[in-house]
């Protein structure tokens, strides 16, 4: 029993292939433009990775903001609801799933059988998100990659707006031109965002354990600086970014089982 | 002509467009619509409202007729008032009853709801305003934006009077107060002050009922200084019970809505037919019979309910909405989410919760009540009205350029999660001005909290 969970995010677009709860393959690839393509070719890597074809998947749920655009999915759900599901599969002690994506952060609240109970998002501003890290990671001439070790070997962070990319960005500039050093400034921005996420927590609360999800999950700055900020140890899963394609995929099998 | 069937589909007779062919081709030719502009107006009105009913269809032709009413006030010689919306309404319908040559009107609710919920051309208005005293980024209403934009694309009249209230917002005055130095209209102030304290809510103090009476005697003296018409207790009075007599049939359309599963009607028509019948219909269209519209709605909401016809599956989550929005969008996407919008803090009122008023004069009482319902997200009235309509859930926005309701949804939305233990969603949207946001971000949130309002339902029901 064959079943794919599809994330499509603004950012990356990530599968998961399950059977009988066992996580066969997944795959991640940035998204482009075209997010029908995106998704094809995803879950034509997955696939190949472990020789199957599509033909075999028995039921496909598709998630993330391009989840309405993924022909080949029986049914679609919102990533909240997935990433809770993935991140409840992988870690059952999670009460607390701090997602920060591509475009979005969410903070989500579930119980011990890992339904959602309360969320958050932020709405349309980009910092405290995936964008905000690329912007300035651009800004300062860095892989986004070699940002987060960085941002801990600094003893005074400067201090960066944290409401607006587009003000840090103009701030960073304006910093570099002072001659603050590269460790503070970076670490200032990770400050930023990570305080701008524990913020947008405080309207659901954070409950042990807390989890945190989404690429920005793998940067141990932002881990580091938002555990200073809500107090709280958080725990990575071994793969952050597919935990809303895990979650699609647990719930496509339980689907499958309703059937 | 192109733009018959869509009149047909709000309600209007074949002879009543020959009627009135000549005034609505110069109000389109107004607004510089384009056969295009008629076009997406005719599809948005199959698209968003319940044209199988004719109440509905009568009331968006009395919004048509508002429009129009509105863009001609001039020229069909009118003396015209602009009213701060949300206004004091007493003042407002005690005024367009003394003569039918007085026309009264918040122009920001008309346009929003014909020029933008229908035919989807509002951002030019909008982007005129933009351009003069309010600009795009800071934060100003929409709907003042409207008006000051319309006034200056000249789509509608400037004004005889403007009757500004601050008692809920600052920035409405603030733009009346240039308004007039633009166009030399003079202004009637209402001034008041909307802070009360909550845990008193519904009881206002002497003090602030007695100034705001004053302060509605003393708009009054100024629209007799403009107009030359006096308005005595007995025509005040006469308003206030044509207002009421609405707003009692009007309520009877939503216990008839909330006491039905499933759910006959969807409330983006409830929205519009209630913000004619509360808003519009007791200052611009006195002479027509509004009433009966919302009874033929009655009727016609029952007959749905005896046969168990509805728009969503029965069962369906029930929610509550903490603002009514004049662009169709959003509610229809809650709607299609599968849940079930059953009541918004702002349509339904509490009169029978408002104390017995130990006041004899008119207009002190009027304040009373006025003041009682001006902060209209209080974190007390919305529990109370979300513990009495008995719902799953709640959907709370908080439109950046509104003084008035930015702030109170995050208490709010304290308030009924600890209070009542329902979950909130906090939408950061317009309610106007559709730039405002972005519907695949909004999709996403409402999606994810309907997925978690069905998800507890089912668990309950387990």
């Amino acid at each position: 029993m064959l079943v794919a969970g599809i994330d499509v995010g603004a950012a990356t677009a990530k599968v998961v292939i399950l059977s009988d709860g066992k996580i066969l393959s997944y795959a991640i690839i940035p998204t482009g433009f075209d997010v029908v393509s995106a998704a094809n070719e995803v879950t034509k890597l997955a696939l190949e990775k472990i020789d199957h074809s599509i033909n075999e998947l028995e039921f496909i749920i598709s998630t993330g903001y391009a989840r309405n655009a993924v022909p080949f999915a029986n049914k679609t759900l919102t990533e909240i609801l997935c990433h809770a599901k993935g991140a409840h599969f992988l870690l059952p002690g999670a009460r607390t799933i701090i997602d920060i994506g591509g475009q979005d952060s969410k903070v989500i609240r579930i119980n011990e059988s890992g339904s959602v109970v309360n969320f958050t998002m932020n709405d349309k501003c980009a910092a405290g998100t995936g964008r905000f890290f690329e912007v300035m990671a651009g800004v300062l001439g860095l892989d986004i990659s070699e940002m987060g070790p960085i941002a801990l070997n600094s003893s005074n962070p400067c201090q960066i707006s944290s409401t607006c990319t587009v003000f840090a960005e103009t701030e960073v500039v304006s910093l570099r031109a002072q001659g603050r050093s590269r460790e503070d400034l970076i670490s200032g921005i990770h400050k930023a965002a990570a305080l701008r996420v524990a913020t947008l927590g405080k309207m659901v609360g954070y409950e042990r354990q807390v989890v945190l999800t989404g690429g920005v999950a793998k940067n141990i700055g932002v881990k580091k600086f938002l555990e200073d900020e809500i107090k709280m140890e958080t725990m990575v899963p071994e793969e952050p970014q597919i935990m809303g394609a895990l979650g699609a995929a647990l719930l496509a099998q339980a689907e499958l089982g309703k059937q | 002509m192109y733009y018959d069937e869509l009149l047909k589909l709000c309600g209007y007779e074949p002879e009543e467009i020959e009627r009135e062919r000549t005034r609505i081709e110069k109000v389109f030719e107004k607004l510089e619509f384009t056969p295009e502009d008629i076009d997406r107006g005719e599809k948005r009105v199959r698209q968003y409202f319940d044209i199988e009913l004719n109440g509905i269809r009568k009331m968006l032709g009395l919004w048509v007729k508002s429009l129009i009413d509105l863009v001609l006030a001039r020229e069909e010689r009118r003396k015209i008032i602009y009213c701060a919306a949300p206004p004091f309404s007493q003042v407002a319908s005690a005024m367009v009853m003394v003569s039918e040559d007085i026309y009264v009107v918040s122009p920001e609710v008309t346009l929003s709801q014909t020029v933008g919920g229908i035919f989807d051309r509002l951002n030019s208005i909008l982007e005129t305003a933009e351009g003069d005293l309010l600009p795009a980024g800071l934060a100003y209403c929409a709907g003042l934006q409207t008006r000051l934009g319309a006034i200056i694309k000249g789509v509608i009249p400037v004004p005889d009077l403007l009757v500004s209230s601050g008692f809920v917002c600052d920035e409405t005055p603030k733009l009346d107060e240039m308004v007039s130095e633009m166009y030399g209209v003079p202004v009637a102030y209402i001034d008041g002050v909307n802070d009360a304290v909550e845990e008193n809510w519904p009881q206002i103090s002497d003090r602030r009922i007695e100034y705001l009476a004053q302060e509605a005697r003393d708009a009054l003296a100024k629209f007799k200084e403009v107009t030359g018409y006096t308005v005595t207790e007995e025509v005040s009075r006469r308003a206030n019970e044509r207002s009421a007599d609405l707003l009692a049939r009007s309520k009877r359309v939503l216990e008839l809505i909330r006491n039905a599963d499933p759910t006959p009607i969807s409330f983006v028509d409830i929205g519009i037919a209630f913000r004619l019948a509360t808003r519009v219909a007791n200052t611009t269209t006195v002479s027509i019979d509004t009433g009966g519209m919302v009874d033929l709605l009655y009727r016609e909401i029952k007959e749905r309910v005896d046969r168990g016809e509805g728009v969503l599956p029965k069962g369906a989550p029930r929610i509550a909405i903490g603002l009514s929005w004049s662009e169709p969008t959003s509610v229809s996407m809650i709607e299609k989410a599968g849940l079930v919008v059953l009541v918004d803090m702002t349509t339904t009122t509490e009169v029978e919760r408002i104390p017995r008023s130990k006041y004899e004069d008119y207009w002190e009482r009027s304040s009373e009540s006025a003041l009682c319902f001006c902060g209209i997200k209080f974190a007390a009235k919305v529990k109370q009205i979300c513990k009495e309509w008995a719902v799953d859930g709640a959907i709370l926005n908080y439109p950046i350029g509104c003084r008035d309701l930015c702030i109170s949804p995050v208490k709010s939305k304290e308030v009924l999660m600890k209070e009542l233990g329902i979950p909130v969603l906090l939408l950061e949207c317009d309610h106007i001005d559709i730039r405002n946001y972005s519907a695949e971000a909004m999709r996403n949130r409402v999606e994810a909290f309907a997925e978690m309002l069905k998800a507890a339902k089912a668990a309950k029901a387990k």
